[in-house]
């Protein structure tokens, strides 16, 4: 993922200008959980553990934490081809701001 | 504007330790396989293997090779630049002149990443290789310039490879001696650091120190920069030279939300079994 979709400049602007992008290892939800990065933090890592898919995932979620949609890295992999895979990415970030927008 | 070019010129000799602790955690327990679980993969490997269990529980716990290494001043020349730098300026460091410093860690060292996977019978790349280094703060005495090197280890075993989530290095020198004041790399300390593979498997650990630090008989006193950046903004340069996905703003998890209700923006969430902007994964 890295070194494909997020290192296309196209889909680095769109998350940029559009998004609040966070990452966390999946080892650190269970403490962050417990609250020992704050409530906030608890409370989003709850959503990201619900929704989550082993071992990597993306996941969009509103402004109050709802979750929208994710790609789960192994199934995006095996989708798409290398070369379609940074378009695809684009095309799931711009349809989880449509849906987004909508809700 | 600095010319660094043969700049090293004092005879001394600098004496470097290695320390290297064992893996003290990981996800999986891939270095300490029971008997049943290294037999089985063992059995089921394509090629035959020489190594009893024994071996296997040490497999990923190497010593040093040699735990105290004496280098002469002009070998840390292949830190510097070849020519003339700026503070902030970055550039790339040769990987097979700084293998020497590596072997000292374990004669498997190896700064390119290709390796051969048995299981697939093809060469890949495991991972970003690269080592790069930034001129961090100038004096009219002295120099100090940070690094960032990705390594792994072959070690001796079916595809056991050994790669730390990168080494991140400093080299004080004196402009006008020509010598060495301060030296040291080391794996950052810190929760899942090192992605190890075995037997076509593959786990993340923590190893507590693995670190080069030199024995400088030369004091580092306070020393007053004329020209600086900070260590963390030279580390973050050094990072975006080797991750174009470092240009994404990246926020902390516990002030995700309180920018998201500022700006009213959704979240991009990954959420990762490995580390995103190291080699640990």
């Amino acid at each position: 993922m890295r070194a494909g979709p997020l290192s296309s400049s196209k889909i680095i602007k769109l998350l940029n200008a559009h998004f609040v992008n966070t990452w966390v290892l999946l080892r650190e939800l269970p403490e962050l959980q417990e609250g020992t990065k704050g409530d906030a933090a608890a409370a989003l890592a709850t959503k990201l553990q619900e929704h989550f898919v082993y071992p990597v995932d993306s996941l969009i979620l509103t402004a109050e934490l709802e979750f929208i949609q994710n790609l789960p890295a192994n199934e995006f992999l095996t989708s798409f081809p290398h070369g379609e895979r940074k378009s695809e990415y684009f095309r799931w970030l711009k349809l989880s701001l449509a849906q987004v927008n909508a809700h | 504007m600095v010319d660094f070019s043969n700049i090293l010129r004092s005879s001394g000799r600098v004496s470097v330790q290695a320390h290297w602790e064992p893996i003290a955690d990981a996800t999986y327990n891939l270095h300490q396989p029971t008997k049943e679980q290294f037999n089985r993969a063992k059995s089921k490997w394509p090629e035959p293997v020489d190594m009893e269990w024994r071996q296997a529980l040490e497999l990923f716990n190497p010593k040093p090779a040699c735990p105290l290494k004496d280098y002469n001043t002009a070998d840390f020349q292949v830190f510097l630049p070849s020519s003339s730098a700026n503070v902030g300026d970055i550039w790339d460091l040769d990987s097979e002149e700084i293998l020497p410093f590596f072997h000292q860690f374990h004669p498997g060292a190896k700064t390119d990443f290709r390796v051969y996977w048995t299981r697939r019978g093809t060469y890949g790349s495991k991972g970003k290789k690269g080592a790069k280094a930034c001129l961090r703060a100038l004096s009219p005495e002295y120099a100090e310039i940070v690094f960032r090197i990705h390594a792994l280890f072959i070690l001796d075993g079916p595809d056991a490879r050994y790669t730390p989530a990168q080494f991140a290095g400093r080299l004080v020198i004196s402009r006008s001696k020509g010598s060495i004041i301060a030296f040291a790399l080391s794996l950052p300390s810190r929760n899942s650091n090192v992605d190890i593979n075995a037997f076509g498997s593959a786990d993340i650990a923590f190893v507590p120190r693995m670190e080069l630090i030199a024995l400088s008989d030369a004091s580092e006193r306070k020393i007053v920069w004329e020209t600086a950046i900070t260590e963390g903004e030279a580390y973050r340069k050094l990072k975006s030279a080797f991750y174009k996905f470092a240009e994404i703003e990246w926020t902390p998890i516990e002030d995700t939300v309180e920018l998201v209700k500022a700006t009213n923006r959704p979240i991009h969430a990954l959420v990762l079994f490995g580390t995103l902007d190291d080699e640990s994964c």
